[in-house]
């Protein structure tokens, strides 16, 4: 099974200084532990960044740089060299830059393909995957998606990508000329340097001058229902009713009752 | 010299000794509100006759909310959020309100509800919602979602989708939307105005700002949910509407490949919850935390293991060395979000409420009625922790 995956170049928040993005090193780890896979990491941008050694660390001999002008479009780039590939996998967001996660949306829409976002873990058998999905508060969903397809991995996926720095050294970066055909328009970002917190939307409040005193006196808290008689049995029973009022005792209790 | 006039009641007199005394008993109106207003002019109604003091009242304040506009729309804002066991998530309610915010007076707000809803959302600014009971976020159907927001989206034409940048599916939902009708879209915004809207940018060291994009991701805590002002709040009912039936039929394999021929080779099977053994507390959905009003541990854990939710604790408890430091709610342990939280002796300081305010039910468990963990729950049962979580287990163990 031939494996594109999409890597992108991070800085460290604090020191800035390059590195690999931690979510796509996740996704090119996710990629190298499907067996018999060929993984093909692709990169558009430039090949000089500094960041894109930290790949080769992860294991990988091979990057492949599609070069690409600051103006250019990543996904026009990028789609000739991930047509032939049956699984194209990515991080979920990157790092650095927009940073909008819309690549491998596009991608997918580009190519007509099945996208499966958040991925955690991948099986394949054959030319079919079995995706296991993050969902938040401990859900995980298995998605089975036929290849060819699209993956976003999700930056808590159970993988460990290494760093060996002779690994490093060994590989290589090959630079590929991209196709300069699409071109992003950038003049509808204005960028300044953050020097503030987001201000946040809050509604104008025209409250009389009682009515603010009571706001500012009073928290809204909503006190519920207090139940202060009966035995512990019967208290034990409200709860289990609220429990299944809102359907947190499993449906295999529910039957039995 | 003047004492005969006082007791005549005549306040206004300068007393003896020259300061201008007020009687705390001179004739005052109770308003509707229930706030004693003194009335301005005591001579005037100094014989009061009821029709006087009707003509001095001051206007009574009408119960109810005030609605945000009432001025005929002529376009609207869609906000597009899930909704899980009925309630919206804190993400999902800001998104409704700030689109209610963002909104001017001939513009209407529609919420879109993937899921169920039990919520009032008109209290969330909504002036029309829509909920779609088949769009369960468990379930994955990007492509029926996507139907179903097609039609709406050509019935109402909005001028602008807002979602929550999350995880629950709205982001996803959002970004294929946007791939695949090619609309604009800015992602994770962390500010927003009547005219603009903010991104982070190259970490977190830029803001990117631009005109507002036609689909808005906006992320956590941009906008405040409490509104003093509500919507319309009517229910907009789309069931025999031509394109519910359209929707029926993209589960059908021919019809899948006519809207969208990815779709065809996915298939989704289903959902699992991790072992609480195995969940942080972060991701947990179900909580049972043990305060110092518990004193069999072991029960405890028994009892969040047979319900299937996670076991949190107090301070006091983890200090004690009875729970791990890992289990600790609060401030100095960690903020949970839990759908359901079960507090069993904790009294509630403000340390541990900080930690649980993205809880949305939460039931306490305690033998004082006035702890603030009481006031801050939606059930509380008053009574010895250990017996009743004792009670509680026995009742979940017994098949009957």
């Amino acid at each position: 099974m031939k494996i594109a995956v999409l890597v992108s170049s991070s800085v460290h928040p604090v020191s800035g200084i390059p590195r690999r993005s931690s979510n796509d090193a996740a996704a090119l780890e996710v990629a190298r532990q499907v067996p018999d896979s060929e993984v093909v990491v692709l990169h558009a941008g430039d090949a000089s960044d500094a960041a894109l050694p930290g790949y080769l660390a992860a294991g990988v001999e091979e990057i492949i740089v599609i070069s690409m002008q600051p103006g250019d479009d990543a996904v026009e780039a990028l789609l000739p060299c991930v047509a032939d590939s049956d699984l194209i996998l990515s991080g979920t967001r990157a790092e650095h830059g927009e940073a909008s996660g819309m690549v491998p949306y596009l991608i997918a829409h580009a190519l007509q393909r099945p996208l499966v976002a958040q991925g955690l873990a991948l099986e394949a058998r054959g030319n079919v995957v079995q995706v296991t999905q993050f969902l938040p508060r401990g859900t995980r969903r298995r998605i089975e998606v036929r290849t060819p397809a699209v993956v976003s991995v999700h930056p808590m996926a159970p993988v460990r990508p290494r760093y060996a720095f002779a690994k490093r050294r060994a590989g290589r970066i090959r630079v590929v000329p991209g196709s300069r055909r699409g071109e992003v328009p950038s003049d509808a970002w204005v960028c300044r340097p953050t020097t503030r917190a987001p201000h946040k939307l809050v509604a104008v409040q025209d409250m009389k001058g009682h009515a603010r005193m009571l706001a500012a006196v009073t928290s809204d808290t909503r006190a519920g229902r207090v139940v202060n008689d009966g035995s512990d049995v019967e208290k034990a029973q409200v709860l289990l009713a609220y429990l299944r009022e809102h359907g947190y005792v499993d449906a295999r209790h529910e039957e039995t009752e | 010299m003047s004492g005969a006039q006082d007791l005549a009641g005549v306040d206004r007199a300068p007393s003896r000794s020259g300061v201008r005394r007020v009687d705390p008993r001179r004739p005052a109106v109770m308003g509707a509100n229930g706030i004693r207003r003194i009335l301005p002019d005591a001579d005037a109604v100094a014989h009061a006759r009821p029709e006087a003091a009707a003509a001095v009242r001051v206007p009574v304040v009408e119960s109810g909310p005030r609605l945000r506009t009432t001025e005929a729309p002529k376009r609207c804002f869609m906000a597009v959020v899930h909704g899980e066991r009925g309630l919206l998530d804190r993400h999902a309610q800001q998104t409704i309100a700030a689109a209610a915010l963002l909104a001017d007076a001939t513009t209407a707000v529609i919420a879109v509800v993937l899921g169920d809803v039990e919520e009032d959302l008109a209290r969330l600014g909504a002036d029309q919602f829509v909920v779609l009971p088949d769009c369960e976020a468990r379930a994955f159907q990007p492509d029926r979602e996507m139907a179903h927001l097609d039609a709406l989206i050509s019935r109402f034409r909005p001028a602008h989708l807002f979602l929550p940048d999350s995880e629950e599916g709205c982001g996803d939902l959002g970004r294929r939307l946007a791939a695949a009708r090619g609309m604009s879209i800015a992602a994770a915004v962390v500010e927003i105005n009547a005219r603009t809207l903010t991104c982070y940018r190259d970490g977190r060291t830029q803001f990117a700002e631009r005109v507002w994009t036609d689909i808005v991701l906006l992320a956590l805590d941009v906008a405040d949910a409490r509104l003093p002002w509500v919507g319309h709040g009517e229910r907009v009912d789309v069931v025999g509407k031509p394109f519910a039936t359209r929707c029926e039929t993209t589960s059908s394999p021919s019809r899948t490949s006519a809207t969208s021929p990815a779709s065809a080779s996915i298939r989704d099977l289903g959902c699992a919850s991790l072992a609480s053994s195995d969940l942080s507390l972060q991701e947990a959905d179900f909580i049972v935390a043990a305060g110092h009003g518990v004193r069999d541990i072991s029960l405890l854990r028994q009892l969040a293991d047979r319900l299937g939710a996670a076991l949190g604790a107090s301070r006091m408890v983890v200090d004690d060395g009875r729970v791990p430091r890992t289990r600790q709610i609060g401030a100095t342990g960690s903020t949970v979000a839990a759908g359901l939280y079960i507090a069993f002796g904790i009294s509630g300081a403000v340390q541990h409420l900080q930690g649980i305010k993205d809880c949305r039910r939460v039931v306490a468990v305690n033998l004082d009625a006035s702890a603030p963990m009481v006031k801050r729950s939606d059930l509380s049962v008053i009574g010895d922790a250990d017996a009743i979580a004792r009670a509680l287990l026995r009742l979940v163990e017994s098949p009957g």
